[in-house]
């Protein structure tokens, strides 16, 4: 092995930290190489070799000590800052990028600091537990934007809307008011009878003469017939006229 | 060879190439080692000022997260599977309109007197259920019993979501709601499969949600920029009938409490021991 040589092993042993076992190699080596064959009898150069030696072991040692604690150091540091920052369990940065997001639904009380009348009608009706927000949509954009002012206008027809809820459905609680949309009224207007605001019927008029005998309603009360409809009034199927006038006052609309 | 007395090592401790010397040596060098490493560390820790638990900055102003513990309860009696809590979590959270991407969803369950329970949730019941007297006979058995059943990440406090994320992207909060890092997420899906209630999906291409990029995972948040503020989740904001019921589990006197207190209520899936903190009334079976 080239190793052998001293100037060399001298040189690349500071470089090269390698295991405590490798100390001790050229500690012979270095005994050897000088004097072969009487080491024992020359005292001098042998204490000064052996001190030499003992300085370079000494800064291998020191090297390797430095390297290792370093390294140890830092990855005790990095595991356990990670460990804090990345477990399962953290009150992390990010959960404040959460909460900082914008509410768009604004709620049930700054719908009611302004539209007071609708708000205190339905307190007064069934509907109290309905928020504003579930048929009219986030309100939050609406209160604040001018251009937004719209948005929480119902675009869609009530007989969508209104049966949403009250069209009577497998597994809905019969506690609800439930209408089968194909029967009840199929002109489709709830609003015609009803407020959703405080349910309170705002009850077409009631029949003032009896049907028996009678040709279709629309004989009569079609838009140009003998006693016209309401201008507005929407034409609805012939046969669900009665769904709204009726000549019982049972406030049943 | 299949003796064990041949695994065995017969070389003795004294007969191994590992002297005394070599131990003290080591030892020697191994001590001032950890010493250092210690230095090491304590000027590190110093030098970043972070400490080695980590930020305890407030989440929002005025809001203590270790001071709550939410809670979620739904009432399967009430609900009228409307969907408009559905509509509700889509509009404040931007989750895409498509029906496979829900934060929560309304499913129907249809129980026969066989014991079989079926399910179906057209659309995640976001348009509602078609209107109907439903099925008097499924499969040749009496129907017994149809009810609605909302459904939402249950915050479970043991969460086989954060337990396979590989990069700790998915974490609980203090109060018990579990959130994504977007910026950690590296969208494997590992906590969308894992989830055993189906609560998680990678937010598409294209998709919107509030702060979810595409490509990672996305899940309710119990609304957590609202209930940190003191508001309530938006569906049960928007939810009419009282079938959703948030609170403080810590607070005897929030809703929560009181409907844990005054109901029945069970936990989806308690065998497998997840915890969750939604808990339902009115509900029987082990569909989940």
């Amino acid at each position: 092995m080239s190793e052998h040589e001293q100037p060399i092993t001298g040189e690349r042993s500071p470089l090269t930290p390698e295991p405590s076992g490798d100390g001790e190699q050229p500690a012979t080596g270095d005994d050897e190489q000088p004097s072969n064959d009487g080491r024992r009898l020359v005292l001098p150069s042998i204490e000064w070799a052996r001190v030499a030696h003992a300085v370079r072991t000494g800064l291998k040692v020191g090297l390797l000590v430095v390297v290792v604690s370093v390294a140890l150091g830092s990855a005790a540091f990095v595991a356990v800052s990670l460990y804090g920052q990345y477990g399962a369990v953290r009150n992390a940065p990010n959960a404040q990028a959460w909460a900082g997001l914008p509410a768009r639904f604004a709620g049930q009380a700054l719908c009611t600091s302004c539209h007071a009348p609708e708000a205190a009608a339905q307190d007064a009706s069934i509907h109290l537990n309905v928020s504003c927000e579930a048929c009219h949509g986030p309100a939050a954009a609406h209160s604040v934007n001018e251009a937004a002012a719209r948005t929480v206008v119902l675009t869609e027809p009530t007989s969508v809307i209104c049966v949403t809820c009250h069209g009577a459905t497998a597994g809905r609680p019969t506690t609800l008011s439930q209408i089968d949309p194909t029967e009840h009224y199929r002109g489709g207007l709830c609003l015609r009878c009803h407020d959703p605001h405080s349910i309170v019927a705002v009850r077409p008029p009631p029949l003032t003469h009896p049907l028996a005998k009678l040709p279709e309603c629309t004989t009569c009360h079609a838009p140009d017939g003998l006693k016209k409809i309401p201008a507005g009034h929407e034409l609805v199927e012939d046969g669900t006229c009665l769904a709204c006038h009726s000549s019982v006052a049972d406030g049943k609309p | 060879m299949n003796d064990p007395a041949d695994l065995e090592p017969h070389t003795p401790l004294a007969d191994r190439r590992i002297s005394r010397r070599t131990v003290l040596e080591l030892g020697a060098v191994a001590l001032p080692c950890l010493a250092g490493s210690g230095l090491v560390f304590d000027w590190l820790t110093r030098l970043t000022d972070a400490g080695p638990t980590g930020t305890a900055e407030p989440v929002a102003a005025r809001y203590d997260p270790t001071a709550h513990r939410w809670g979620f309860v739904v009432d399967t009696n009430a609900c009228i599977g409307c969907g408009l809590c559905v509509v509700a979590c889509k509009d404040e959270n931007d989750v895409p309109k498509d029906p496979e991407y829900s934060r929560t969803w309304v499913e129907r369950h249809t129980k026969t007197a066989d014991g079989t329970i079926r399910v179906d949730a057209p659309e995640g019941g976001i348009n509602g259920y078609e209107p109907g007297p439903g099925p008097v006979m499924v499969a040749g058995s009496p129907v017994t019993d149809t009810r609605f059943v909302p459904h939402l990440c249950m915050q479970c406090e043991n969460s086989p979501c954060t337990d396979v994320c590989p990069v700790g992207a998915t974490y609980r909060t203090p109060d018990g709601v579990i959130l994504v890092d977007e910026d950690r997420c590296i969208g494997c899906g590992y906590c969308v499969v894992a989830c055993p209630y189906g609560a998680r999906y990678i937010v598409p291409a294209g998709g919107d949600a509030r702060r979810g990029v595409p490509g990672v995972a996305d899940k309710c948040t119990f609304c957590y920029h609202r209930i940190t503020a003191g508001r309530r989740p938006a569906c049960v904001e928007a939810c009419s009938v009282g079938a959703r019921t948030f609170g403080d589990l810590n607070n005897p006197a929030s809703p929560v409490s009181v409907a844990l207190r005054e109901k029945p209520t069970r936990v989806l899936k308690a065998a497998l021991g997840t915890k969750p903190r939604v808990y339902y009334v009115g509900l029987e079976g082990e569909v989940g």
